[in-house]
């Protein structure tokens, strides 16, 4: 982890005497650097429970157990979305600060303050979800199930060489800090703040608590999915308002408390499937994970990738996969435009939020809510084309692609607006190329309708974005 | 050897238009090039009919498509073909469905001259309010076997003397050595209003009665002055739901007043018998006629069809019937519907208020909301498994109007039951079975073909000649009370010995041994309810009567032909509850060679007129005044959308244009629409006016 990270987080890591705040910070400045801190790790726990459930199906998954694998998919893609919203409810207490916004974090693998190996994209297996469960447990996971805190601990620090820390001490932290007026004072919070932040009304797509993950009525009762996840989509004016905040996302996922529904916390929802995971013989297992390369990557010279003469080391969770097949690569590629996409449509949405004259009408700002959950969509298709390729060139039935989840070299929006959506129009030409090239490549053929349709729509919102910029009017009826 | 006959299509759904020529063929296809975009009307092989000879003269294909003649619409004319049951005496594998021809005729002995017609229809718009037997509008061929153009004539015992209405014409289509096969082709009225002698007290101004023609004695019958809720008594509780959806006007308190007025649609029957040797064999269909689909790309997110499917096969979809391409569909219409609403302002005004809007309004501009189902479809070409049945709204969910249910799919548009539009269970089930397959598999199948086991296929025979627009996926079905039908009449008989009402629980006649039902309320069926809770934004509750179609669709599934108990309660304070026990009527006309189920709707079910009787009268009072935009794929809303900064801008389709574009002018009037309709609606294609 940067140094400029770890040097300020003794009070949260308690290996020496805390002092709060920490040197060279305030009170507020404190809350802010933790408050982006959390952004990171709930941007990067989203990211790798997406690709942990995309690594779930394939051909292989034997009848009898397709609806228990599909479940599972629902549940983790569930808690992903929810990871989501906590994200989003952060960003609005940093708002809520006046701190800057935090859609940024590492490449994987990376190290981070949970623990030394850090976030890892791999698929799903039991080592994985007991860093999962680690990471979820509430405070007194060891005192009320001693046995089965020691095992699960145990195997998840065999998995990432150490000790794996709760993600809920940040948020215990968090709450300390901004619940002392002497280090977060009054003058702090301001009511004009909840204009400038995400609602639950633009952002919550109709997921409430028994809304969501429900299959209805009409399901058939063995696959009667009851995963009823709830999106935490906070505004903060208040610091009654801001500790409501993060003890709800501490409540849903980062484990206050044993919560009495086990459907209701991120850990508890692990630790089911974890249980019913390990039931399970490792081939049995086996058939119903696809066989996707841990940390794929486009990155074919970085210091961390083996050369290609020597082959990556699978037990060593910390190399990266890189994507060689080359049909692979530019679907990858793809990804990490789309991927990047949905990051720059976030932050500009929460941009144009804090411009006064733009609020409560249609126009740019609910466009760029609405391409948010469009990218969303395009990167989980994206993903279903990779987890069905081969990773290597030489190796075509060997493990296949995966989602690389590659940050962008800037998340930093210029300044001006019409430069804004000239970096969409950017973004928009770079994924034309890869369209192209996947459309004439000589490959598997794989994904090519969705493609045609992606240019189509990329061409539409082109001629949308021209007209904001400032040039050419799209044509009548808003594209072809 | 031909066992039975069939009519396919099994209901075909004429167009009203009063040029002479009626509508070139077309298809209507998805541009694989741009899978996004409008639906292509790409012109299609269209026959000529000579109404003098019969004979089909010509089949062209039109260089160009003109939904006009003259400023007059060209009305869509159905042709509907007769195809038989064959195969060996025993029907060893169940035989086959094929056309029948002069050529398959002569192979059992008979010939074109073997062949009797007959075509009932009939207009019951005025009946169903005045309850008057004499006010029913009815036309019927008599039997015959020519093939001269045949007028159906519209009599009423309450017109004036020689004065009728006409609701279209017949033809039994000559067969020739290039076209041999056996069909009938149905055109329907021009659209016309007809009006009354009568002059309604208390109306605030003359009635201009600006009317084709002048039909109805006022002083024989009671529809001139109706009123849904008489000035001098309670109201009928039969009255249509909506109810005062009948020209006229308001009275001093407020309850509407008809003018008298009546149209020319129709529903009805035609039949076609054939004398094989000492053998007759007779098949039926249905045909209606309705308003143009003004946007001809477009289809409803729930249709008649979707109403049948649920009807015949259940609420549960098979998994070989649950496609992508199927659920592709059903995302395609909704963007194609709300592709043509305004919606910034129906998410004010569609089941919202200007208090508690629908939805956040910066979502809502059209653009953007076109984006996102854009999105959709791009996700879903991708074979990525629909995520999004998590935010449909369940059958039971209707009349849930918190807000964050409010919000749910679809949006800003009213269901059959008057509360939140739903899609069918079955649309639902595809859907969430389509969901569960991905994971796992590749590829998928999609039968078709005209088969005698293929109901789906039967239902959806686009006769040769025929537009996509005479098929039920072309009608629009969450009716209140709907356009081409009222599709919710169908439910009404479907419990042997008494009628219900065709959008509640209210039991209108019984056979006299359950003659104690009548003004009762149905509210349970063996293990269903018919009622759902309606919650209000504010959290309090009331009870309403579900929809027909998804409340019984299990129990139409699982149970025709059976007894079930029915549970029946007073609407007085003491419901004194009653449970009887009932016999579910099948809806479907029975197959005795295949014993089996048809996709025909049973005669017992819906008599000529029945389909339509609970419509507007006149139609075009419908697109004046309803409030609901679930149908903007039939009546355009938002049209010639264009993209600037401050978000979409647009015309408002049922209005005279402006210059700058713009929605907020007012609509066309009622006495413009009845007379003018023809050339002041405009066609859209490609969201755009077609000139």
């Amino acid at each position: 982890m940067r140094s400029r990270i770890t040097r300020h987080l003794w009070p949260v890591l308690d290996t020496i005497e805390p002092e709060v705040p920490p040197l060279e910070l305030n009170g507020r400045d404190y809350a802010i650097f933790l408050l982006r801190l959390a952004a990171e790790i709930e941007h990067g726990l989203m990211v790798q429970y997406l690709f942990a459930a995309y690594s779930l199906g394939g051909p292989n998954v034997p009848l009898e157990q397709q609806g228990t694998v599909r479940a599972w998919q629902e549940t983790i893609l569930g808690v992903a979305k929810e990871e989501m919203g906590h994200l989003v409810t952060v960003q609005n207490l940093l708002t809520a600060l006046g701190g800057p916004l935090q859609f940024n974090r590492e490449d994987y693998p990376n190290d981070n303050v949970l623990y030394e190996t850090g976030f890892r994209l791999e698929p799903l297996t039991p080592p994985s979800l007991a860093t999962y469960i680690c990471a979820e447990s509430p405070k007194d996971w060891e005192t009320t199930n001693p046995d089965q805190a020691r095992d699960i601990k145990r195997e998840a620090k065999l998995s990432t060489g150490g000790d794996v820390n709760r993600v809920g001490r940040l948020y215990e932290e968090l709450i300390r800090v901004i619940g002392d007026a002497a280090l977060v004072p009054d003058d702090t919070f301001a009511e004009t703040n909840a204009a400038m932040q995400a609602s639950w009304d633009a952002w919550g797509r109709g997921f409430r608590q028994g809304a969501a993950g429900r299959q209805g009525p009409d399901a058939p009762d063995d696959q009667d999915v009851r995963d009823e996840h709830e999106l935490v989509i906070v505004e903060v004016t208040t610091r009654e308002a801001a500790i409501g905040a993060l003890e709800q996302v501490g409540e849903q996922g980062e484990g206050f408390e044993l919560p009495e529904n086990e459907d209701e916390s991120h850990f508890q929802r692990f630790l089911k499937i974890y249980e019913e995971l390990t039931d399970l013989g490792e081939d049995a297992r086996k058939a119903l994970i696809r066989d996707v390369a841990k940390n794929p990557t486009t990155h074919l010279n970085g210091p961390d990738v083996p050369r290609p003469d020597v082959a990556a080391d699978p037990d060593k969770p910390d190399t990266t996969s890189a994507i060689t097949n080359p049909e692979a690569r530019m679907w990858a590629h793809l990804f990490n435009v789309r991927y990047r996409r949905l990051l720059v449509n976030l932050s500009h949405a929460f941009e144009l939020a804090a411009d006064q004259s733009d609020l409560g009408g249609p126009g740019p700002r609910g466009t760029l809510i609405n391409r948010s959950f469009a990218e969303m969509y395009n990167l989980r298709s994206i993903a279903g084309v990779l987890v069905g390729l081969p990773l290597d060139q030489a190796k075509r039935d060997d493990e296949r692609a995966g989602p690389p989840f590659q940050m962008p070299h800037s998340l930093m929006l210029p300044h001006d607006e019409p430069d804004r959506w000239r970096l969409h129009r950017d973004l928009l030409d770079a994924s034309a190329t890869l369209i192209e090239r996947i459309k004439t490549a000589d490959g598997t053929g794989a994904g090519q309708d969705y493609v045609t349709a992606l240019a189509q729509a990329d061409q539409i919102e082109r001629g949308q974005l021209e007209l904001l910029i400032g040039g050419v009017p799209p044509e009548p009826g808003g594209g072809p | 050897m031909i066992h039975e006959l069939r009519i396919l299509p099994p209901l075909a759904i004429a167009r009203f238009g009063s040029a002479p020529t009626p509508m070139d063929n077309y298809d209507v296809v998805v541009d694989s090039e741009k899978p996004l975009g409008y639906r292509l009307l790409q012109p299609a092989d269209t026959f000529q009919l000579d109404v003098d000879s019969g004979e089909i003269t010509d089949v062209f294909v039109p260089d160009e498509l003109s939904f006009t003649e003259d400023g007059k619409v060209r009305p869509v004319a159905p042709f509907l073909e007769v195809w038989a049951l064959t195969g060996d005496e025993a029907l060893t594998g169940g035989g086959q469905l094929e056309p029948l021809t002069t050529e398959l005729l002569e192979a059992e002995g008979s010939s074109v001259a073997d062949l009797r017609w007959q075509v009932q229809v009939a207009n019951l718009k005025v009946v169903r309010r005045t309850g008057d037997e004499d006010d029913k509008v009815v036309a019927d061929s008599g039997e015959f076997a020519d093939h001269a153009r045949r007028p159906l004539v519209g009599e009423c015992e309450h017109f004036l003397p020689d004065k009728s209405i006409g609701l279209g014409h017949v033809q039994f289509v000559k067969p020739t050595e290039a076209h041999p096969q056996i069909r009938l082709r149905f055109t329907p009225a021009g659209g016309f209003v007809y009006g009354s002698t009568g002059a309604p007290q208390d109306a605030p101004a003359p009635d201009p009665n600006d009317v084709t023609d002048v039909v109805y004695d006022a002083s024989e019958g009671d529809w001139d002055g109706y009123r849904d809720y008489p000035a001098d008594g309670p109201p009928n509780l039969g009255i249509t739901a909506p109810p005062q959806i009948y020209a006229g006007f308001d009275d001093a308190d407020r309850a509407h007043v008809s003018y008298g007025y009546l149209d020319d649609g129709c529903d009805g029957v035609v039949r076609v018998t054939l004398k094989v040797g000492d053998r007759t064999l007779r098949a039926f269909g249905r045909v209606g006629a309705g308003p143009p689909t003004y946007a001809p790309d477009a289809v409803p997110i729930r249709s008649v069809a979707d109403e049948l499917e649920q009807a015949l096969f259940g609420p549960t979809v098979e998994p070989a019937d649950a496609t992508f391409e199927r659920v592709e569909e059903i995302v395609r219409r909704s963007f194609e519907t709300i592709r043509l609403m305004n919606t910034v302002r129906w998410n004010v005004r569609g089941m919202g208020s200007p208090d508690v809007p629908i939805m956040d309004s910066s979502l809502v501009d059209s653009i953007a909301l076109e984006n996102l189902h854009q999105s959709l479809l791009v996700a879903l070409r991708s074979g990525t498994a629909p995520w999004f049945a998590d935010v449909l709204r369940e059958y039971d969910e209707a009349g849930d109007f918190t807000a964050p249910a409010r919000r749910k799919m679809p949006a800003m548009m009213r269901g059959a039951d008057a509360q939140l539009m739903t899609l069918t269970r079955r649309q639902i089930d595809l859907i969430r079975t389509v969901a569960r397959g991905p994971m796992f598999t590749d590829g998928e199948e999609d039968v078709t073909g005209v088969t005698p086991t293929n109901l789906t296929a039967q239902l959806h025979h686009r006769a040769a000649g025929n537009l996509p627009s005479t098929l039920p996926d072309s009608a629009v079905s969450n009716c209140y009370p709907g356009l081409e039908f009222d599709f919710r009449n169908i439910w009404r008989r479907v419990f042997e010995g008494i009628e219900l009402h065709e959008s509640s629980g209210f039991v209108v006649r019984a056979n006299p041994e359950h003659s104690a039902l009548v003004g009762r309320y149905l509210i349970q069926v063996a293990d269903f309810t018919t009622l759902m809770t309606v919650t209000q934004p504010d959290g309090t509750t009331d009870s309403a009567f579900m929809e027909w179609s998804n409340a019984l669709a299990e129990v139409v599934a699982n149970h025709t032909g059976e007894l079930v108990p029915c549970t029946f309660v007073s609407p007085a304070s003491d419901p004194d509850p009653q449970t009887v026990e009932l016999r579910v009527r099948p809806l479907f006309a029975r197959s005795d060679a295949m014993q089996s189920s048809t996709a025909l709707i049973d005669e017992v079910i819906a008599q000529p007129g029945e389909l339509t009787q609970s419509l507007c009268s006149p139609w075009q009072n419908d697109y004046q005044e309803c409030g609901c935009f679930y149908w903007a794929a039939s009546r355009p809303d938002y049209v010639n959308v264009d993209s600037t900064v401050e978000g979409s801008v647009g015309d408002r389709w049922m209005a005279a244009r402006a210059e700058p574009k713009t929605y907020d002018v007012p609509d066309f009037t009622h006495q413009e629409l009845f007379q003018g309709w023809e050339e002041l609606l405009r066609f859209v294609v490609g969201g755009k006016d077609r000139e």
